[in-house]
């Protein structure tokens, strides 16, 4: 049984969402889906589906490169459909990008400094780093170091510790195990795992290691060319023999 | 030898106000991706705003300015809530034209409202040589170099250790990244332009003390370039170092050059001549990084 069914608002509410780059391409065709508070909640998809796109939208980084078109999008009953990213961090919502964007000129430090830009109470910055440092304990020993001298894992773990320091209500997690090593892809599952219990926040997780997402997942959806095909609990996704012959189907670990 | 220090003081001196407004360049280039065109134009209007308000305010030079930073800052907050603002997701090369346009406007109004003829600043140091022992120095020379030290110096602190600098070095090292964790771009920008417009105003106030004021002065946005490109679009340190090695070449090469040839206003050509020859050898620049675009 999912804790879906024990809340009646959910945290992020996404409504036949539409989304186009530049304009012209359309690449969102009414998504659906919502995330209840507590929940993690995994969205595969193969290449090109439009998984980015849907973070994208709901966390307004997709600003600059394309716009929302149709539907809405709700954070915790707000409309927040087309607000700009620093709104939405600043109401909690904070979305690690594809491609893990660290600041490669500032140093480790730095860039856990610069998560806690949206804080009000700053004195407790430092305790929270300390937390992060309790997940990535290589980060500590990194600290000084210039963000674009870690190697790809480090850069990851990074931009995930980055991310709690701005202590999110909900956190969207864009391919976190992309170009990992499997070790690396197996340890950062786990410590999103961690994460998730211990310091309650609420998880749209991305990925095309759907094995993996849906070990980790209450529920699920599955997106193919920018619409929801499928959705279900974590359970009866890994049951699925749509999903299980395309994405669990031995390719991956 | 008298001769050679006298012109490699002044070139250090000049070269430091290149620095210092080569600085803004560089800033709002990092913050923004933005070429910003009406540089020099800033650095015009400045050093106009601060006579005017020497005269209107009988204040005297250091209070005007003070003032004119003060004035200029708010300038800078209108051009980015007006005009930039507005084109925050327009192509780069649009928000290039605009700023080609504002320095038009900025440089009509100059003409209009001062004329084309040469102004002074009232004289209100005593401009007695000062005597460095190997080279005597005028004494605006010496409090022009000053300004420039403490202008650069101040920003370089304000970048390395104030919170406000550490979100401005985030923002250029990824724009993308900065918007992620929630910092709102425009305020950046904004910021970067404040910056800008302060260094140019200083820069034009300190030239047009030495050498009055025409709209000729505008003319700085294009003598500044082989400092900016010299030092890499986006190093800092590159940029202020660049600064006065193109202000010596400028003025050792102008010099001597015109000795030798007869001509003059060749130090002015001998920057760029350097310019060409360095980037042949280092196209990113003296401290640039790879990945820029080339003018
Ligand atoms: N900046 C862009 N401009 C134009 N089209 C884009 C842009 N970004 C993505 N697209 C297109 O939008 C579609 C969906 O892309 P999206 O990045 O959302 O897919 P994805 O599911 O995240 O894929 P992947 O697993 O490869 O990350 C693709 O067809 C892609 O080519
Ligand atoms: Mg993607």
């Amino acid at each position: 049984m999912s804790r879906s069914t024990e809340q009646n608002r959910p945290l992020l509410q996404v409504q036949s969402l539409e989304a186009s780059y530049q304009n012209v391409i359309r690449v969102l065709h009414g998504v659906d889906l919502h995330v209840d508070e507590g929940e993690c909640v995994a969205l595969l998809g193969a290449n090109g589906a439009g998984k980015t796109t849907t973070l994208k939208s709901i966390s307004g980084m997709l600003e600059g490169e394309g716009s929302i078109t149709g539907g809405n999008v709700f954070l915790d009953g707000e409309d927040t459909t087309g607000y700009p990213a620093h709104l939405m961090v600043s109401r909690g919502l904070v979305h690690v990008l594809e491609g893990r964007f660290v600041f490669p000129d500032l140093s480790v430090y730095e860039n856990l400094l610069m998560g806690a830009y949206t804080r009000k109470d700053r004195d407790k910055i430092e305790t929270d780093m300390e937390g992060v440092f309790g997940y990535f304990p290589r980060l500590k020993e990194r600290l000084k170091v210039q963000a674009g001298y870690l190697s790809g894992g480090e850069q990851q773990m990074l931009a995930i510790g980055r991310a709690l320091m701005a202590r999110p209500k909900i956190l969207l997690l864009d391919e976190p195990s992309m170009g990992l090593a499997p070790v690396l892809v197996r340890e950062v599952f786990n410590i999103v795992n961690q994460i998730r219990k211990e310091e309650n926040v609420t998880l749209l997780l991305v990925e095309q290691n759907a094995r993996m997402a849906l070990k980790l997942a209450d529920r699920g959806y599955l997106i193919e060319t920018g619409t929801i095909v499928l959705h279900g609990t974590a359970e009866e996704l890994r049951e699925d023999p749509r999903l299980q012959q395309v994405y669990l189907g031995g390719i991956h670990n | 030898m008298d001769y050679f220090w006298g012109l490699l003081i002044n070139g250090i001196l000049v070269g430091s106000i290149y620095s210092m407004v080569a600085l803004g360049f560089v800033l709002i280039y990092k913050a923004s991706k933005v070429l910003n065109f009406a540089q020099g134009e800033l650095l015009m209007i400045g050093a106009y705003i601060c006579l005017e308000l020497v005269y209107q305010l009988q204040i005297g030079v250091p209070g005007a300015f003070l003032l004119t930073l003060v004035l200029m800052s708010v300038m800078a907050i209108l051009i980015e809530r007006l005009v930039l603002r507005r084109m925050m997701n327009a192509p780069v090369m649009s928000v290039v034209m605009v700023t080609i346009g504002i320095g038009i406007i900025l440089r009509s109004i100059v003409l209009l409202v001062w004329g084309p003829i040469t102004l002074h600043f009232p004289a209100w140091i005593r401009d007695v040589p000062v005597d460095l022992g190997f080279v005597r120095v005028s004494v605006i020379y010496i409090y022009s170099f000053v300004t420039c030290l403490i202008f650069m110096a101040g920003f370089g602190l304000f970048f390395r250790y104030t919170r406000t600098g550490l979100v401005m070095r985030a923002a250029a090292s990824s724009q993308v990244a900065a918007r992620s964790v929630g910092v709102p771009l425009h305020r950046v920008f904004a910021l970067a332009w404040v910056v800008a417009a302060i260094v140019s105003a200083a820069g034009g106030v300190i030239t047009g003390n030495i050498a009055g004021l025409t709209p000729e002065l505008s003319a700085y946005g294009v003598r500044v370039f082989p400092a900016v490109i010299l030092g890499g679009l986006d190093s800092i340190v590159g940029t202020t170092i660049a600064g006065v090695i193109i202000g010596v070449i400028e003025e050792l090469g102008g010099g001597y050059l015109r000795d030798w040839t007869g001509l003059s206003g060749l130090g002015t050509v001998a920057p760029f001549i350097v310019l060409i020859i360095i980037l042949w050898i280092r196209p990113q620049g003296l401290m640039g990084t790879k990945e820029v675009e080339r003018l």
